[in-house]
């Protein structure tokens, strides 16, 4: 599968971060073409971001190549089109090194181009959650309360009685 | 013709001879009356007949006038005096009877008065006895029904409580320990959670 073609690095988890990519791609290909018109034999020093340079050095791409670089660029366009978009929201701002874990178990388990969009909700307070496509998946200690609420309130009942037990 | 008158003239003589004899005898029969005590009166009433009028003349006609003016004056305070002691005590009959009528005819208006205000004060206390068991009735329904609304509160009350216990405790616990755990810490929950819904994620995707 063309999609599995090149892999991409877990600093690389948003849209935009595709969209900054062939956009800087884009003007990577344009400056070594010209460089290659006027020196054709000369290697350029790319340099590039540092998540291109990631993308680059994870799939040791030979950015020298114009073909390379073209089939890189078209991938992106792919997955910029065709990736599977998953929003996480926590309770508290996300450090990269949160979302990279995310992001890694995201591509490990459930698609290797999977891109995320991470959102803040402060009323989640402890847990995650997770909105694909179609279904939200409330991860949340709120919603974890919610569906133990029939425990909560029997457990509260059955303390009432045992309080009513002690005194009497 | 003659006969006829000598027979009346000798008639006439002899009623005339008779008359004088009896006439005779008569006035002797008189002659001797008047020595008597009889014959006194008689005189006596004979004089007094010829005296009458020395007796009535003007004075003594004033003085029987006077004295019977006097006697009128008196029989008519008399009976004036009787009449005003008739009229007294008529009045006071009167009086008697007007009060003991009146008084009757106040009393029995007075009873009747005194009936109708029985009745109506027992028409009063049995409408008042009716209202009071209305009332009691409405106000036993209206406890009941404020106890069932009480009752029903209490449970939508305890029932907003229960639904709403999650967002408390939740609101609770975010506000108590959500600053102070990390994404860090909560991270090996999360990855468990996502390990947990990750068949249905992937068949989300895939559906696509």
């Amino acid at each position: 599968m063309s999609d599995d073609k090149y892999i991409l690095p877990l600093s690389v988890t948003q849209k935009i971060d595709i969209s900054r990519l062939i956009r800087e791609l884009n003007l990577v290909d344009d400056h070594l073409k010209q460089s290659s018109i006027l020196k054709p034999d000369q290697k350029v020093q790319l340099k590039a971001s540092t998540k291109l340079t990631e993308l680059i050095n994870l799939n040791h791409i030979n950015y020298n190549d114009q073909e390379v670089r073209t089939s890189l660029i078209n991938w992106l366009e792919k997955l910029k089109a065709s990736a599977p978009v998953i929003n996480i929201s926590f309770g508290v701002e996300a450090d990269e090194e949160v979302v990279s874990k995310i992001t890694q178990w995201f591509r490990r388990e459930i698609s290797p181009n999977c891109l995320l969009v991470v959102g803040l909700i402060p009323s989640i307070g402890v847990g995650c959650v997770v909105r694909t496509n179609n279904k939200v998946f409330d991860m949340s200690l709120k919603n974890r309360l919610k569906t133990t609420h029939n425990l909560l309130i029997s457990r509260i009942k059955q303390s009432k009685v045992q309080g009513n037990q002690v005194q009497a | 013709m003659t006969i006829w008158w000598f027979y009346l003239v000798v008639a006439v003589i002899v009623v005339g001879g008779i008359a004088f004899i009896w006439l005779t005898l008569k006035l002797n029969k008189l002659s001797n009356k008047s020595s008597q005590p009889e014959d006194i009166l008689e005189d006596h009433t004979l004089a007094a007949e010829k005296d009458v009028e020395h007796i009535f003349n003007d004075d003594f006609r004033e003085e029987l006038r006077n004295r019977g003016r006097l006697h009128f004056e008196k029989i008519i305070n008399d009976s004036a005096e009787f009449l005003q002691q008739d009229l007294r005590l008529t009045s006071s009959q009167l009086n008697e009877f007007m009060k003991s009528e009146l008084s009757a005819k106040v009393r029995e208006e007075l009873n009747k008065y005194e009936q109708s205000i029985n009745d109506a004060r027992d028409l009063a206390i049995e409408s008042l006895q009716r209202t009071t068991l209305a009332i009691e009735e409405q106000r036993k329904l209206l406890r009941e029904q404020v106890q069932k609304e009480i009752e029903n509160d209490k449970l939508i009350i305890v029932d907003n409580f229960e639904q709403q216990m999650t967002d408390i405790i939740s609101h609770y616990v975010v506000d108590a320990i959500g600053k102070e755990v990390s994404l860090e810490d909560q991270l090996e929950f999360i990855l468990a959670d996502l390990e947990t819904n990750k068949k249905a994620m992937i068949e989300d995707i895939k559906n696509v």
